[in-house]
């Protein structure tokens, strides 16, 4: 193990220290209060804590980039560079982190058409129809994984739509991604099964694009008809790039959001007195809570940039080669910026969170997200109002920290 | 004061109708219209807080 940076008061911060990989909270507290600049010699990175900071760190695109990725494991950054590393190359197309505006943006667009707000609007009656039908089988067994089995399928299920994936394949698109996103708990590496899990989730993908590429009655605002005719640099994209791209669509919106349902029900479980109120009026409520759930769950802990130019954030003087990590999940907990951070209110209705991220890797599946949430509390709330929870299992991980698992009793685990 | 949008990067989100009603609108295409291109100055507070609440940051302010 990496020996991490102790600090003069004996407080030491890795975020790939199994004890952080296990439970953060503490640590960001102690961030946020006695060291909101800190400093990670073994990364040469300056880990942001505060809200406001980390807002700061996302208005300053051009000095604070991404050529490195936004997303890292521990040896990747093990390496210490001095002066900005050279822009990553297009041939073929690297990770969707990895690319540059504007061709970044032009995917995006190219990508993202049926993932706006009034598109994802027009699928909340299949959203809503698949979680009730899956409710329906799952509610007469009396208990079942409300992650896996539940949020894992509904979410999947919606991306499979995207994506051109067959909607009976949602259960394994979400086994595929789930276990792709996989950490090694201890290491802070990636899980040993992870490559076979990715490549699972990519010949998910595959057979998918080469199906409907070349259909020409593939609606064209879909993200694979976007893809395809999309010309980089005036060459088309390779079958495997585009691959590569609706895969991280599939992954986004498959692996991330049934954490977050599932830690809010928990939520909502120990305080019966805010599930009652939001269960006065579901349709009204929903909304509300789940942007609070979105606060206090989302299981993205930080992402991160490389200085290109000198630049200085919170005082911080930043040098060209030095990595800056924005600790999104300590920042919506932040004393500065919400009251009673730590207490779960569902109508608090805070102004702004960083869930979604901010900016120009700001979270594509925003709307998607939100209508699948909205839905889902919806459908449990309505379906099974007394619901409890048990063996919740929450991964240690060192970017997405979530309940991977999760027993939801309907009969308030009497039955 | 001009609205600046960074057509390349807008996603129709919509926040900023939701700040600046006057000045911007979606239509049913997702597409974002800007209704006003130079407001008047009594606007700029909610402009301020429009271009703030893009998630993409695709409005800038140009006096």
């Amino acid at each position: 193990m990496a020996q991490a940076t102790p600090v003069a008061d004996g407080f030491v911060y890795d975020p790939f220290s199994p004890e952080v990989m296990k439970d953060p909270r503490p640590f960001y507290k102690v961030l946020r209060d006695r060291h909101p600049v800190y400093y990670l010699e073994q990364y040469d990175a300056y880990a942001f804590s505060r809200f406001a900071d980390v807002h700061e760190v996302y208005q300053n695109e051009s000095a604070l980039h991404t050529m490195e990725g936004t997303l890292t494991e521990k040896t990747a950054v093990s390496n210490r560079k001095r002066g900005a590393p050279p822009m990553p190359d297009y041939d073929p197309l690297p990770l969707l982190g990895w690319i540059q505006p504007p061709e970044y943006e032009q995917i995006r667009q190219a990508m993202g058409q049926q993932l706006r707000r009034n598109f994802v609007a027009s699928m909340e009656d299949d959203v809503r129809a698949r979680a009730r039908a899956l409710l329906d089988q799952l509610v007469p067994r009396g208990s079942f994984d409300v992650v896996k089995d539940f949020g894992g399928v509904v979410a999947a299920g919606s991306v499979c739509r995207l994506a051109g994936i067959p909607i009976e394949r949602a259960a394994e698109t979400y086994e595929a991604a789930r276990l792709a996103g996989a950490q090694d708990p201890v290491t802070g590496g990636f899980a040993p099964d992870w490559l076979k899990n990715r490549n699972r989730l990519l010949d998910i993908c595959r057979q998918a694009v080469c199906e409907h590429k070349d259909d020409p009655s593939l609606d064209p605002a879909s993200a694979i008809a976007g893809l395809a005719a999309y010309r980089l640099n005036g060459r088309p994209l390779e079958v495997d790039e585009i691959t590569t791209i609706v895969s991280s669509i599939v992954f986004g919106g498959a692996e991330t959001l049934p954490k977050v349902i599932g830690h809010g029900l928990m939520e909502l479980a120990a305080a019966p007195g805010q599930r009652e109120e939001v269960g006065a009026d579901l349709a009204r409520n929903t909304p509300a809570a789940f942007e609070e759930i979105l606060r206090f769950c989302a299981p993205a802990q930080w992402f991160m940039r490389t200085v290109k130019t000198p630049v200085t954030i919170a005082g911080q003087p930043l040098l060209p080669g030095q990595r800056v990590l924005t600790l999104l999940a300590c920042a919506n907990r932040d004393e500065r910026e919400f009251p009673e951070p730590d207490r779960f209110i569902w109508n608090r209705k805070a102004r702004r969170h960083l869930a979604f991220g901010h900016g120009l890797h700001s979270c594509l599946g925003i709307h998607l997200a939100k209508l699948e949430g909205r839905v889902m509390l919806e459908e449990i709330l309505a379906r099974i109002p007394n619901y409890t929870i048990t063996d919740a299992v929450r991964t240690p991980s060192s970017f997405q920290w979530g309940y991977t698992s999760a027993i939801l009793h309907v009969n308030g685990g009497t039955a | 004061m001009k609205v600046i949008i960074d057509w390349g990067r807008c996603e129709g989100n919509g926040a900023c109708v939701v700040e600046a009603p006057q000045i911007f609108d979606i239509d049913d295409q997702d597409q974002l219209i800007v209704l006003n291109e130079t407001p008047p100055a009594d606007q700029r507070a909610a402009l301020e807080r429009a271009a703030a609440s893009c998630p993409r940051r695709a409005i800038s302010i140009e006096d």
